[in-house]
């Protein structure tokens, strides 16, 4: 993330404001893929994957679609 | 937990001084990040827990020591705050440009407006980073030291470390970050 100058807070804002725009199989459960613009006014697409048994999400990957 | 690439099994270990730099912010977290290597393909991952406490301790702590602010730490707070630059001009009574400017380092805060800024982010986050002591007199009484050898980089590394903490009147412990002992350092 830090390579294309996206940080944790810039990831975090957006996973609490956009929705999730896609959801795929994975491994049995799903990989969520949300898309939205964070407070620089940035539009981030953001791949996730959540676990079931914690309360965790792991960011997959991240990149600025502008 | 399982790799979330090719569903591998994922060996985790503890890392004893975890180096992470937040968009110009240095800190070092200690024995708290877990890396995770998958066995079958290598990929690994780093877990840091609750990082919106973690961005709210830094941006108090930082907040409280004298060292000037630094470009890259001016849009740190604005984050840590979660607001756009339109936002954060509302909240500090002056106008997007002029945050745009403090931030791109072509124009300094003043001391009296840092104060006030610092004042607001502590006000704002102090609840969510009760590991750091917080009075508004500290910033008030404080002398705001500017080093002639920065550029808009932020420079000393704050240290930290999750610690049990139980509320008053609460009946369980949570676990929140707290200022790491300076040997930790």
């Amino acid at each position: 993330m830090a390579e294309r100058s996206i940080g944790i807070q810039d990831v975090q804002y957006v996973l609490k404001r956009c929705p999730v725009t896609e959801v795929q199989p994975h491994y049995g459960g799903e990989r969520w893929i949300t898309r939205g613009r964070d407070a620089d006014g940035r539009e981030l697409e953001i791949v996730v994957v959540t676990e079931e048994d914690k309360i965790r999400i792991i960011i997959v990957t991240v990149w600025s679609t502008d | 937990m399982n790799c979330c690439f090719c569903n591998g099994a994922m060996k985790e270990e503890i890392i004893d001084r975890h180096e992470e730099n937040l968009l110009g912010v240095p800190v070092v977290l200690v024995r708290t990040v877990v890396r995770a290597v998958c066995q079958s393909c290598g990929e690994d991952m780093l877990s840091i827990p609750d990082t919106s406490g973690l961005i709210a301790n830094i941006a108090v702590l930082r907040c409280l020591l004298s060292l000037k602010l630094s470009s890259a730490e001016l849009k740190f707070m604005r984050k840590a705050l979660e607001m756009t630059g339109r936002e954060f001009a509302a909240l500090m009574e002056t106008t997007p440009e002029t945050v745009s400017r403090w931030e791109n380092n072509s124009q300094g805060v003043g001391g009296y407006v840092e104060k006030i800024l610092r004042q607001k982010v502590c006000r704002l986050l102090k609840d969510q980073a009760p590991g750091v002591d917080y009075a508004p007199e500290m910033i008030l009484d404080m002398k705001i030291v500017e080093d002639r050898n920065r550029s808009g980089e932020a420079s000393i590394p704050l240290v930290f470390e999750q610690v049990k903490f139980r509320r008053c009147g609460a009946t369980h412990a949570e676990r929140i970050w707290d200022v790491a002992p300076s040997k930790a350092a």
